[in-house]
């Protein structure tokens, strides 16, 4: 993927290869070591950051490079995790965005920042996981990604990026669009 | 069999019949007025004569209906009406705004007591004009809106929609619908694509203004369809759409047919519409059936072709008799061939009293 250049941080005493790409508000996207077509998108405009290691790495990795607040970008069990983590340091957690469904019975830490739960309207637990999400958590708007499973990101990345950099602007004033409706001036 | 009465709020008055959009330079209000309110009293009529559904549908810029909202007209029907179901088959959906029509579709189910069924249906060629609409893209547009029609419906904690063609940050529709989980669901299903798309979704199947043999295709198609997807369609899954006129006897009918404008269907009320529309490849992949079931007919052809009802109660009764063994559909929902005041108000009393007696032993 063109445009992520290597930086290496320290996590857990060893030097890491994380990439980097863009500019603007600080998404840190864990677990992963090469980027997808999604993070392209993502850091048309924000700052991409992608960390090959579990969700407590990027805290000293955002630290490392010099990011005083960040928006984590977690899936599966790393978003409990992180939740967990973000209600524990929550002055460096901007929000939150959890892209598909996390272990089934897996906790949600009552975490106080905003957070985007994207789900997949063909993904069987999507309305339960989505419902569990709401219930458990004092700022979560959820998303419906229509015509996408289990990773919405993966199958429909221009859907995803869309709202997640709305979301990422505008934070809970995302739900007011933004987008102008003029045709022709 | 069940038997639905479909008025489109004909304008009463002179208007040009076989343009489309049609010019409203000799409309009246007076006989706009007159029409709304005969097309009340004919649906009342048609409640008190034992009709099972009185249906309404979307239309817009003609005579032929005054209906552009049936929803207007459905929430009046929940005073009037006060037993027969409420059929809107309905919006087109693709033009619309989807969460408008759950919205609307819950108020009316909670004003008419759960009574209300719910047609979704793609319209006619000419309605993508009317709110300019690209009509490639409509099936897309439908089936996701359907979807996110029936989220609104039953999801109880707000949600955000991120589609290809609508997006909503919160979506918590009040009031909610009255039948749990939804009001019945019916989709259109003259083209193979709509057959497969009812029966992957569980939906009924509406066949309106058809031809009998392409019925027939239809809905072997369907239940063919459906019996892939697991499940068995029962006759009241499938309606058949067409006109009806009944008086006492043959030639009354067809005599009270002549005092009618001559019937061209919307679609082909604007041949440059219809042709760009058909590029666009809006009817799928049998266009060519699907136009053809839309070219202009005299009368003698429709009633052949299964597409209208003319004659005696004993008349139209075989006429539907033979429908039904062709098709076994459980409704037959008939639009009023015509709009002739009093003939058209003893037409729905015959065949209140003396059809659809009959009808109720057809499974």
């Amino acid at each position: 993927m063109t445009g992520f250049a290597e930086r290496l941080v320290t996590i857990d005493g060893a030097r890491v290869r994380a990439l980097e790409a863009g500019e603007g508000p600080a998404l840190v996207v864990i677990g992963r070591d090469a980027p997808d077509p999604l993070d392209a998108l993502l850091a048309r405009r924000a700052k991409v950051v992608i960390v090959p290691a579990a969700a407590g790495a990027a805290f000293s990795a955002a630290r490392e490079l010099g990011l005083d607040r960040f928006t984590p970008v977690v899936r599966g069990a790393d978003a409990t995790t992180m939740l967990a983590l973000a209600a524990r340091e929550p002055a460096q957690v901007r929000s939150v965005v959890l892209l598909g469904p996390t272990p089934p019975g897996a906790e949600l830490a009552a975490a106080p920042m905003p957070v985007l739960a994207l789900f997949g309207t063909r993904d069987t637990v999507s309305t339960r996981e989505a419902r569990r999400w709401r219930a458990g958590l004092a700022d979560c708007h959820v998303v419906m990604v229509y015509d996408a499973g289990a990773d919405p990101a993966v199958e429909r990345p221009e859907a995803v990026a869309d709202v997640v950099l709305d979301f990422l602007e505008h934070e809970d004033r995302f739900l007011v669009t933004h987008a102008s409706g003029q045709l022709y001036p | 069999m069940k038997a639905a009465l479909f008025c489109t709020a004909r304008y009463m008055g002179d208007a040009r019949q076989d343009v489309w959009p049609a010019p409203a330079d000799t409309y009246s209000a007076e006989v706009a007025e007159r029409s709304m309110q005969t097309t009340l009293d004919q649906f009342r009529l048609a409640d008190e004569f034992g009709f099972d559904w009185v249906t309404v549908a979307e239309h817009h810029y003609s005579p032929f209906s005054l209906t552009p909202t049936p929803m207007l007209m459905a929430a009046a029907l929940t005073q009037t009406v006060k037993r027969a179901r409420i059929a809107v088959l309905g919006p087109t959906l693709p033009i619309l705004n989807p969460i408008r029509v759950a919205e609307e579709f819950a108020m009316l189910d909670t004003m008419s007591g759960g009574r209300v069924i719910a047609g979704l249906l793609r319209g006619t060629p000419n309605e993508y004009v009317t709110y300019n609409i690209n009509p490639s893209e409509s099936r897309a547009r439908f089936e996701e809106a359907v979807e996110l029609v029936r989220m609104a419906w039953t999801e109880p904690e707000p949600f955000g929609w991120q589609g290809r063609y609508y997006q909503y940050r919160s979506v918590s529709i009040w009031p909610r619908p009255a039948q749990a989980p939804h009001p019945p669901i019916y989709v259109s299903g003259s083209s193979p694509e709509s057959g497969e798309y009812a029966a992957r979704n569980r939906f009924g199947l509406g066949l309106a203004f058809t031809t009998l043999p392409l019925a027939e295709k239809s809905v072997a198609h369907y239940r063919a369809c459906a019996a892939k997807f697991g499940w068995e369609p029962t006759s009241e899954d499938i309606v058949y759409r067409i006109g009806v006129h009944v008086a006492d006897t043959d030639d009354q009918a067809v005599a009270d047919l002549s005092h009618g404008p001559r019937h061209v269907g919307l679609s082909m009320r604007n041949r440059a519409v219809e042709s760009a529309v058909a590029e666009s490849g809006f009817y799928g992949r049998d266009a060519a059936d699907q136009r053809n079931r839309l070219a202009p007919r005299d009368l003698k052809e429709r009633i052949e072709l299964g597409q209208i009802l003319v004659g005696s109660p004993e008349t139209v009764l075989k006429q539907i008799r033979a429908i039904h063994a062709k098709v076994g559909n459980g409704v037959i929902d008939l639009p009023l061939a015509t709009q002739l005041g009093e003939p058209t108000s003893r037409a729905i009393e015959l065949f209140g009293t003396k059809v659809l007696p009959r009808l109720r032993d057809l499974q």
